[in-house]
């Protein structure tokens, strides 16, 4: 060190002196009986005082709340009894307002060992606890959204081979990590590649991920995500990390797939019902040369499959209560003239298929019976009766059209297609026996179709 | 075909009466023989069996069952078929991507043709 033998000591001390009354921070000292004995600019001007004000004075004198002094009070006793520093933070109102200080007393150890003063550094240190408060507010809020979201919520490392499931759905059963290979035992096999080249895409774009597929759950069971991650980077790096959300959107795929299976479920439907139309078409217009009666024949079998289509929907296409056939079959005539018809038997459902069959069967008859049989002139009267039987152990259905008191009966020279429709249909579609018979004292027709196991009847 | 073949036979399967029957007006207009038909998987298996058949028309849907075992046993019989179906192509498993189907409703043309190429596999 240059200088005579006091310089030293004497620039420490202009040294010290410097730059305790330079500091922003305030530094001080007190006495074994907690007078201020030193207090730097900055405390001065904190407490508005001069020196002369200020020194020999304690916290309490100084101006202190009583709580404030009673505390230092305290932590002067502390630090003389341990020997040991005291840090605290505390609020206090001052000439710079309402600040919050972080404080550190320390002991001044004298020659002889003992306590011998007591100093202290306090640091403002407002801005940075506003920060702090901050931020743990928006800690806690982003935290109670990640709880609060119905969402499955991650987080991946910059090339996703680590993921976190932070919070949200218990899609999983529990947060946390997943195994470096979730990507096969997570995803869906039919998924995965899909999956796997939009990370690929997100990671080379750096921008977000997004896919819609298939995960495991919990359960074992597959659940339908819309998944997205944003990449986080630092200003001007490279990306970090990966934040994302999987959306649980099963419930939305499994509408999507019930609408799709009704659609073609419906075409399959209306197509089988235009090519039925065809056939009645080219049936009914085949080999005529009344083109208008044939026409008129066509438009009535049209409406026949209408209505048997409607009883059919009344019961949502599952069945069709073989009243409702019979009555809607013969309704034209049964509504003008019920007491010409004798209707009974048991209440029985029939599928579809024998409804439709056994529908446009029944308008058939009822044609022929209105033209030429036992509706053409009175008292002509038809009776249709049906019951539940056991044929060789198997319910079986027998139904019988009986036309009375017509005009007589001639049989056709030949069989049109509305005999055909009878005899050929019925047997196809409902699997049984038909006799249909030109009785010269009325029509008859004698329809055995075994009912479906189980047994449909009602 | 000439006049002195025996006209070919077909097999029927399909659960719908009316396109029974129109199928049947249909195929002797062709130069066709119906040899018989089903309108279930069992009734159909059943009548194979016994049949002596060339050809078949088998609709995919019979009453809500998919026709696929018919399909299968013609095939090992080595009879060929076409569907008919509502839905289209691609309603049918992989085994049968290569089948020939007949959308319907088909016109009279439509099933000529497909018949034709059935009897003349390319």
């Amino acid at each position: 060190m240059a200088g005579g033998a006091h310089a030293p000591a004497e620039q420490r001390v202009r040294l010290y002196e410097t730059l305790l009354q330079t500091t922003p921070d305030l530094v001080y000292m007190w006495d074994l009986q907690h007078r201020f004995t030193y207090a730097n600019a900055a405390l001065l001007a904190m407490w508005g005082m001069t020196w002369d004000e200020a020194i020999g004075k304690t916290c309490l004198e100084i101006g202190y709340e009583p709580w404030h002094a009673a505390m230092h009070d305290r932590e002067i006793d502390q630090v003389i009894a341990t020997r040991q520093p005291v840090r605290g933070d505390v609020p206090f109102n001052g000439t710079n307002g309402h600040r919050i200080y972080d404080y550190l007393l320390v002991p001044v150890i004298g020659p002889s060992g003992e306590v011998e003063a007591v100093a202290g550094t306090t640091r403002d240190v407002t801005e940075r606890k506003r920060h702090e408060e901050a931020r743990r507010k928006s800690e806690e809020r982003l935290a109670a959204m990640v709880d609060a979201t119905s969402d499955l919520v991650y987080r991946t490392n910059q090339d996703w081979s680590e993921v976190d499931i932070v919070g949200g759905s218990l899609l999983f059963g529990r947060h946390g990590s997943l195994t470096p290979d979730w990507l096969d035992v997570l995803i869906h096999p039919d998924d995965r590649d899909q999956v796997a080249e939009a990370i690929t895409r997100a990671r080379a774009t750096q921008t977000p991920f997004s896919a819609e597929h298939r995960l495991r759950s919990e359960d074992g069971s597959w659940a339908w995500v819309s998944s997205r991650a944003v990449p986080i980077r630092p200003i001007g790096g490279d990306v970090t990390e990966w934040f994302g959300a999987a959306t649980d959107i099963t419930a939305r795929r499994q509408h999507e797939e019930h609408q799709r299976l009704l659609l073609n479920e419906l075409n399959h439907r209306v197509k089988n019902t235009l090519a039925i139309v065809q056939s009645l078409a080219l049936q009914t217009l085949r080999g005529t040369d009344d083109m208008g009666l044939a026409c008129d024949r066509f438009e009535a079998r049209l409406h026949a499959l209408a209505q048997a289509h409607d009883v059919l929907t009344r019961q949502q296409w599952e069945h069709a209560p073989l009243g409702d056939i019979v009555r809607t079959a013969v309704a034209p005539c049964l509504l003008a003239d019920p007491e010409r018809f004798d209707i009974d038997g048991p209440e029985m459902q029939l599928d579809p298929q024998r409804a439709l069959a056994l529908s446009m069967a029944l308008h058939e008859l009822f044609t022929n019976a209105m033209k030429y049989g036992a509706l053409s002139a009175r008292p002509g009267r038809v009776c249709i009766h049906w019951r539940a039987e056991a044929v060789q152990g198997r319910r079986t259905l027998v139904l019988s059209w009986q036309e009375r008191d017509g005009p007589p009966v001639t049989a056709p020279a030949h069989r049109g297609f509305g005999s055909r429709l009878i005899e050929r249909g019925l047997r196809h579609d409902l699997g049984g026996d038909v006799a249909l018979d030109f009785n010269t004292t009325g029509v008859t027709c004698r329809i055995t179709a075994p009912m479906p196991d189980p047994g449909v009847a009602a | 075909m000439t006049t002195t073949d025996p006209a070919p036979r077909v097999f029927i399967v399909e659960d719908e009466s009316m396109l029974v029957m129109l199928l049947e007006d249909l195929l002797p207009t062709l130069g066709y023989d119906v040899a018989g038909s089903a309108g279930s998987v069992d009734q159909a298996l059943a009548e194979l069996a016994e049949a002596e058949i060339d050809l078949a028309v088998v609709d995919v849907n019979l009453a809500g069952t998919p026709s696929f075992p018919v399909a299968d046993a013609l095939r090992e019989r080595g009879v060929p078929f076409l569907f008919t179906t509502g839905y289209g192509q691609q309603g049918l498993p992989d085994r049968f991507a290569d089948a020939h189907v007949l959308a319907k409703p088909f016109r009279r043309q439509d099933i000529e043709v497909a018949l034709t190429r059935l009897r003349s596999p390319v």
